[in-house]
């Protein structure tokens, strides 16, 4: 009798946790009234909605599509939209991946599939339209899903791929069994900093953690098998040493498992820092002078790589 | 290296201990030393596999406590003809057998050891690569002695590293959760 009564309290337990949802308040990106701006204004992001007879001049500037990660929206390549503005010959393109900068419950129900179909509809816009140097240049989860489409050939004619701490491993290891605990968390609160309110998810839902982890191991299962960049492709890595999101061996199996068109290795760039997105700094409490120097560094490497090519 | 030449090395282990029952006399059967192959799934990554060692004596409360040794490498595993990270875990161990003189045995055990990620390239000399190993395990062991008249025993475990790595104190693919089984061949009994 004491043997059922623990295993119904252990059902309850577990069923309560199952249906728990976070509470969510108006200030959150997580809730119905805050929402990423590109979904207001997309043609304020978007290169494809604001330039959409381009020159014969636009045509040949280098244009970025730039990809934010899990959970996090536009702001995360705002500055470096404002660093390229000041120069006048680059385009960025800052695309909002499906299931994100909306609701907690827009989030809970997308995939890893959904996220990643924005980047290829901006590519074949500015295909389409003409652009001659398409490049793309992505931040942690933005990074896996874009290995996932060079190995399934969704982005054929990208010109350079850049990378900035991409996830392949996860810091966190706990990650690696949310499928199993995933159900009982329901789950997982982040702490953001005030700067960050309302520029990324609070809650991140278990379904969706699990849809990242998938992506993860897709990705490093291609990887460990081997694939190739398509022909006149490159790409560049910039990794931070101490990442405390995306651990550092990432780049290790990305070096590993990714070869040029030529079979050459890629280039990959281990960068002395403890940020996890080295690009974003706007919205952190603090900022020192080594996380903007390395910030500078990386928008002034990809912008010169990206024009070498003209 | 193949996976054929991975089975032949495993099978070279495997006949290295059953040439030594063939060459070893028998001590005292106050001893027992096993040694066998031992495969490894860790959970989310990689299969390293190896070889491990096992010992008892009836002086270790009539040999429920046992004492062993074990090697696993992605080198005979995961790592054969790809690019997975080739990776080596050194573990002590000891046991306790419940249920000792039974064909069935429940067996929890606990781990310390070093583990060793080899990123091979220069440019990845900034990661730290390498870890302790602390880790306890739950398993099972049933012996074939009885049933088969052979001394082989069968081992299946899950086992937790206390110490998993963060890829900043410790190597990133040293990962938490691994199921592993074995199988021992007795050269002292």
């Amino acid at each position: 009798m004491k043997l059922l009564n623990i295993l119904i309290a252990v059902i309850i337990v577990t069923f309560s946790s199952c249906t728990k949802n976070p509470d969510i308040n108006n200030t959150m990106l997580d809730g119905d009234v805050v929402f990423d701006p590109s979904t207001y204004n997309p043609e304020n992001f978007l290169i494809s909605l604001s330039i959409k007879n381009p020159t014969a001049e636009q045509k040949n500037m280098p244009v970025f599509i730039a990809s934010h990660g899990y959970s996090a929206t536009t702001f995360e390549w705002d500055q470096f939209k404002e660093y390229t503005n000041k120069k006048k010959d680059i385009l960025v393109s800052q695309v909002l991946l499906k299931g994100h900068g909306t609701t907690y419950n827009d989030f809970k129900k997308s995939t890893w599939k959904d996220w990643k179909t924005v980047i290829t509809k901006e590519y074949n816009a500015l295909k389409n339209q003409g652009y001659k140097n398409i490049n793309f240049i992505g931040s942690s989860t933005s990074c896996t899903l874009a290995l996932q489409m060079i190995k399934s050939g969704e982005m054929n004619g990208i010109k350079n791929y850049f990378f900035v701490d991409p996830i392949i491993i996860p810091s966190d290891k706990l990650i690696t069994i949310v499928g199993a605990i995933g159900p009982m968390l329901g789950y997982i609160e982040t702490n953001l900093e005030d700067g960050e309110q309302g520029k990324w998810y609070q809650f991140r839902p278990q379904e969706t953690v699990n849809e990242l982890m998938k992506l993860m191991e897709v990705v490093r299962k291609d990887l460990q098998d081997g694939f190739k960049l398509p022909k006149n492709s490159k790409l560049k890595v910039y990794k931070s040493t101490n990442d405390p999101t995306a651990d550092a061996v990432s780049a290790v199996l990305i070096y590993k498992g990714l070869k040029m068109y030529n079979g050459g290795n890629v280039n990959v760039d281990m960068i002395d820092s403890g940020t996890h997105v080295m690009t974003r700094l706007n919205g952190l409490d603090k900022v020192t002078d080594n996380q903007v120097k390395n910030q500078q560094y990386i928008f002034n490497d990809v912008c010169n790589i990206a024009k070498a090519l003209l | 290296m193949n996976k054929k030449h991975t089975l032949l090395y495993l099978l070279i282990i495997f006949w290295f201990s059953l040439n030594a029952q063939n060459n070893e006399t028998e001590i005292t059967n106050n001893n027992n030393l096993q040694v066998g192959v031992l495969f490894q799934k860790t959970q989310k990554l990689y299969w390293e596999n190896g070889f491990e060692i096992d010992y008892t004596n009836k002086v270790l409360f009539n040999k429920r406590i046992h004492f062993g040794f074990d090697f696993v490498t992605s080198r005979l595993g995961s790592a054969i003809s790809s690019n997975a990270i080739k990776q080596e875990s050194y573990r002590f161990n000891t046991s306790y057998h419940f249920r000792n003189t039974k064909d069935f045995k429940i067996v929890p055990s606990l781990n310390i050891g070093y583990f060793y990620a080899d990123y091979e390239e220069e440019i990845f000399d900034v990661l730290v690569n390498t870890s302790l190993i602390f880790s306890g395990e739950i398993g099972v062991s049933y012996s074939l002695k009885n049933k088969l008249n052979v001394p082989i025993s069968l081992n299946l475990s899950t086992g937790m590293n206390l110490i998993s790595g963060n890829g900043i104190k410790s190597a990133g693919t040293l990962y938490p959760f691994y199921y592993q089984i074995s199988m021992l061949y007795s050269i002292l009994k």
